[in-house]
């Protein structure tokens, strides 16, 4: 009795030790990006609370792609579902800045040009939505546009909802994007009447940026 | 001068749960601070939700384990039987151990803002709304521990129901949003919920810490809700009490 199982626990020690020879090389499948779940399901993660479901989730999405070990390049994410993320965590906290630093100073550089123009669009959906508190998203959106994706119609319609907003605090160079804009796209005469328009818009301009402006024009 | 209250004190300190907890507490806050150094951006403010968020569940577990063990210790043990053979009403007893085991929990709060200052450091005033609310939320998860300790036999049932009446009343705004969006008999059922638990969520509130305090009708109505459901629990746990055999 005692050799039989004795017999019986060897047999089974031999197929345990088969089997994790097997299961040596096996590795979870690796998806970068989880589908996102909605803003209250992520705060039924953490009882309720809601800054820290946007905390401890930010911190996840700074995280995608790194997973057991295993880092995945920002090319191979799925940006749909990125934004989707961005979109229900900033549900939880619109006062945040995590997420949009994120989106704008890493996400956004990806070297996919779709996925580039992805995080772009959310930047640009996500600043437009409250323009006072958010105006330094879509200047980081212009310059995603302008130097990451190289794609100036793109930059220019973004630089001139931002130099369009009636926020007292942005500084003068977020209004003289466009002008900047036109002038690397070879349309000089807009750019022209692009810094006349801001000289009218603001007539208290500092020396200093009227000088700019005198030698932006000769310049053109 | 209010016997219980002091009796159940000393039986408290004795356990040592309050050391054991600030340890806790302390080691939570310092997981919070290296997550927050490795956020990009914001580190303190992920830091101190964190250490928020440990620091309340902490608080609400510990002093729901020592609650009612401890009661059921009382109970077991006959000094329950004998605190009651002085001239005392058992409503009056179990107003002092439930004074008791609000004032140990409260004992933790400057803990609680110390390490979330050294974390930090938070908003000024949402810091001291946020410590006072959740002191009146676990003042009221003691008139709850107190319920479940004198009404259920077990301390580990009465735990496990005080656990889901708590995970249950923090995540109702959650559960609302939820219930909104399915609309069927599952929306029905979490309304009901709803209706029925307390809104600990409106209660302690992360985003005070971080962003400030906005001193609205919401925080009103969290102290009315306060006001009429600490006395009902005490009054369903006196009621209980009273038709016990000891």
């Amino acid at each position: 009795m005692s050799l039989r199982a004795a017999a019986v626990a060897l047999g089974l020690l031999a197929a345990q030790l088969a089997l994790s020879l097997a299961l040596l090389a096996w590795r979870p499948a690796v998806e970068p990006v989880p589908p996102a779940p909605a803003a209250a399901h992520l705060a039924l993660m953490t009882l309720g609370d809601a800054q820290a479901a946007y905390r401890l989730g930010a911190l996840s999405v700074q995280n995608f792609g790194d997973t057991g070990g295993r880092t995945l390049p920002l090319a191979d994410y799925d940006y749909e579902r990125l934004t989707a993320w961005f979109d229900a965590l900033t549900e939880l906290d619109p006062e945040a800045w995590h997420v949009p630093v994120l989106a704008a100073t890493y996400y956004g550089l990806t070297p996919v040009a779709e996925d580039a123009r992805t995080v772009t669009a959310w930047l640009h959906r996500h600043a437009m939505a409250q323009p006072a508190a958010r105006w330094r998203l879509l200047a980081q959106a212009v310059h995603l546009a302008r130097h990451q994706l190289a794609d100036l119609p793109l930059a220019l319609t973004l630089a001139r909802d931002l130099a369009a907003f009636e926020v007292a605090a942005m500084p003068i160079w977020t209004r003289q994007l466009p002008a900047q804009i036109l002038a690397e796209m070879g349309d000089v005469a807009a750019a022209r009447r692009e810094i006349e328009a801001i000289e009218r818009r603001f007539p208290d301009l500092p020396e200093a940026e009227r000088h700019y402006h005198r030698e932006f024009l000769d310049g053109l | 001068m209010a016997p219980v209250y002091r009796y159940v004190l000393l039986l408290a300190r004795r356990d040592r749960a309050l050391p054991v907890l600030l340890a806790a507490l302390g080691l939570a806050a310092l997981v919070a601070a290296g997550l927050g150094a490795v956020a990009v951006a914001e580190g303190r403010e992920l830091a101190l939700a964190a250490t928020a968020a440990a620091a309340r569940l902490l608080l609400a577990i510990g002093l729901a384990g020592v609650m009612l063990f401890g009661l059921r210790r009382m109970l077991d043990s006959g000094e329950m039987a004998l605190l009651l053979s002085r001239p005392l009403g058992r409503w009056r007893l179990l107003l002092e151990v439930w004074a008791a085991y609000a004032t140990l929990a409260l004992v933790a709060l400057p803990f609680v803002g110390l390490a979330l200052w050294l974390v930090g450091p938070p908003d000024p005033l949402g810091l001291v709304i946020w410590l006072a609310s959740l002191g009146l939320e676990l003042a009221l998860l003691a008139a709850l521990a107190l319920l479940f300790g004198t009404s259920l036999r077990s301390p580990a049932a009465a735990l496990l129901v005080f656990l889901a009446f708590y995970a249950l009343s923090r995540s109702l705004w959650a559960l609302l949003a939820l219930a909104a969006a399915d609309g069927g008999l599952a929306g029905v059922v979490l309304s009901a919920l709803a209706v029925l638990l307390p809104r600990l969520d409106m209660l302690a509130r992360g985003e005070w810490l971080v962003h400030g305090v906005v001193l609205d009708r919401d925080l009103l109505f969290a102290l009315a809700q306060w006001l009429v459901y600490v006395p009902l629990l005490l009054a369903a746990a006196a009621f209980d009490f009273s038709r016990r055999e000891l």
